[in-house]
């Protein structure tokens, strides 16, 4: 068992599985979660048919990422007079979806669904070889990643799917100590979210670690680093795509930071962490037993800040640990909406779940059940606007 | 032995990678240089960088008849659309309610109009802090007026345009609500979702041709009765 940063071990089984059973099984979990959805979709819906399935599963932040594949940002002051500006979402993905799409006869958002679903289905194969190549564990991560509870973000336009698959490369170059490729996958994930530009930590902690196992110490490390015109380099390419973003903002509104700034358009206020956590956590419903939203969200936050702890401390996966942490704790000064769906895409927290539930037979089994089960109601959640999903 | 290795010495691959990062270095710098001293307009900063407003200058045409009452209830939306500037929401059934802490309202005048009544016509929201709320207005800065207005029902409030103002001979007004006791409806949450006043009717009267339900000087005005709108 081993996450990115480990050295490659062979197969715990020890058996040799073939390039079609890799290929072949998120194939499957892609078919068995468009199924899933769509039979959730069916259930609320008096219409039938692709489109109106991809329409209905667009929501939210996709809206916004239509408009700016399709347009572009929009300058200061907004063209019609709102206060928001799409400035708050990440070029990268409705870039590539506004360049490609038009090349196709589709609508943007049937062309983005689709290019989110193989985007994914990418991020299961890249996923093979952190996962120790475990046949079982591999399938229950392709359970999640596609037909589990959170596939929902993975089958229209949102970040989720790219943010994913370039984690996972990142994670794949550090495996191989390849920093120069794991800079520019993080250089291309800090121009997808906000969030991507702290994968510059686990890279130099790789560095670090690398450098240690060498026989390097602590005082010794910034001189190995200006020795090594390559390591050096990795770290300044990781933030590139923040930057070039930050250079876009600033010709078109004058204000570089202004991906940050517009968050108080959305409402947004500048708090301390545990204040929106406890805030959420007694959130109790006023009729029922059922959590309510930010009771969702607060203990999803808790959740992932312990799985990051589990891969700190019981790991050692230091950099990646490190990067899950500020990726759960600096979205949440500004409040707990959206948590889950950030959570739910960093790739080390839910690669090492996969390995902790696919320790035994019947747990991987009982699991991957439970994942399909739970992604009808979670689309079906997601399709009449739960706030914990948004 | 790998190109990257000090052993190497000055080879043109560690030295073009060096230059790489000298380059890459100075052009994020660079770039941060300009994020942290951004060139944006007054209203975009106090909106969006200092957060001293919660309301921002948007443009509307300020179209408006001298002496005509624009509803802000849903059949005056047209009217109201082309004077209300930011920091209010709606039209619904209940007029249009102030959202964050001002709201701007901007009228275009006549020449010459002659001193001018400001009537507005509105009520506290009703979670507001012993049932009122205090409205300061000002018109183009100057203070007009302050008012109580309270939850129990609509009133109008009048505030005479300040004769500097006019002396000025402005093209437009520039109307000013602020809410000092604006409040939030939970906690934790931003100043933009702040409540204090519906707002039913705007009129900018000739001095002294309306009939005021609440009169007076620029001083604190009280409410005396609902208004037939209420």
């Amino acid at each position: 068992m081993n996450l990115a940063l480990e050295n490659a071990v062979p197969s715990r089984t020890g058996e040799r599985v073939s390039a079609l059973v890799v290929t072949a099984v998120p194939l499957l979990f892609l078919l068995v979660g468009l199924v899933i959805r769509y039979a959730a979709f069916l259930s609320i819906s008096d219409e039938t048919g692709w489109s109106p399935f991809v329409d209905a599963l667009c929501k939210w932040d996709c809206f916004w990422y239509i408009g700016i594949a399709e347009g572009g940002y929009e300058p200061y002051p907004t063209p019609d007079g709102r206060n928001v500006g799409a400035w708050g979402f990440f070029p990268l993905y409705p870039t590539l979806v506004g360049l490609l799409a038009p090349l196709s006869p589709l609508r943007t958002i049937d062309f983005a669904t689709l290019m989110s679903l193989a985007v994914s289905y990418c991020a299961c194969l890249c996923a093979w070889p952190l996962l120790g190549r475990e046949l079982r564990t591999y399938t229950l991560y392709c359970a999640f990643l596609l037909a589990g509870p959170f596939s929902v973000y993975h089958s229209t336009f949102l970040t989720e799917p790219l943010f994913v698959l370039l984690t996972i490369l990142v994670l794949l170059a550090l495996k191989r100590s390849n920093y120069i490729a794991a800079a520019g996958f993080a250089a291309l994930l800090s121009a997808t979210r906000i969030v991507g530009v702290f994968m510059v930590f686990p890279i130099v902690i790789q560095m670090f670690m690398d450098h240690r196992r060498a026989g390097g110490t602590l005082l010794s490390f910034p001189r190995h680093l200006l020795g090594r015109p390559d390591l050096l380099l990795a770290i300044f390419l990781a933030p590139v795509g923040l930057f070039a973003y930050m250079l876009f903002l600033h010709l078109l509104l004058g204000d570089g930071f202004a991906f940050a700034h517009v968050q108080r358009a959305f409402g947004r206020t500048m708090n301390w962490p545990f204040l929106f956590l406890w805030d959420g956590l007694v959130s109790f419903p006023r009729e029922g037993w059922w959590p309510t939203a930010p009771q969702i969200s607060a203990v999803t936050v808790l959740l992932g800040l312990g799985l990051s702890l589990w891969l700190f401390f019981g790991r050692r996966q230091y950099g990646v640990a490190t990067f899950c942490l500020i990726a759960i704790i600096l979205p949440i000064f500004s409040g707990l909406a959206s948590t889950v769906r950030y959570i739910t895409a960093l790739s080390p927290l839910t690669l090492e779940l996969s390995v902790l539930l696919s320790r035994w037979r019947v747990l991987a089994g009982i699991t991957a059940a439970a994942f399909m089960i739970a992604c009808y109601f979670t689309t079906r959640a997601w399709l009449e606007a739960h706030l914990a999903l948004v | 032995m790998h190109w990257y290795e000090p052993a190497n010495g000055w080879t043109p691959k560690r030295v073009a990678a060096y230059g790489a990062v000298a380059l890459l270095a100075l052009g994020e710098l660079v770039i941060f240089g300009l994020a942290i001293t951004p060139r944006v307009d007054p209203g975009y900063r106090a909106f969006y960088i200092d957060r001293t407003t919660t309301c921002r200058d948007m443009p509307v045409s300020g179209s408006y008849q001298l002496g005509e009452t624009v509803s802000f209830f849903p059949h005056g939306a047209a009217e109201a659309k082309e004077i209300r500037v930011c920091g209010l929401s709606g039209p619904v059934a209940d007029g249009t309610h102030s959202l964050g802490t001002s709201s701007r309202l901007r009228v275009g005048l006549p020449r010459n109009p002659g001193p001018l009544d400001l009537a507005l016509e509105m009520r506290a929201v009703w979670n507001a802090p012993q049932g009122r709320q205090r409205v300061i207005v000002s018109v183009n800065g100057v203070p007009a007026g302050e008012a109580i207005v309270t939850s129990s029902g609509a009133a109008r409030y009048t505030f005479a345009v300040p004769e500097e103002v006019m002396n000025a001979a402005p093209a437009t007004l520039e109307i000013l609500l602020e809410y000092p006791e604006a409040v939030l409806p939970g906690p934790l949450l931003s100043d933009l979702q702040s409540r204090a006043i519906k707002l039913y009717s705007f009129a900018l009267l000739p001095e002294g041709s309306g009939e005021p339900i609440l009169s007076g000087s620029n001083g604190l005005q009280t409410p005396i009765g609902p208004a037939q709108t209420d």
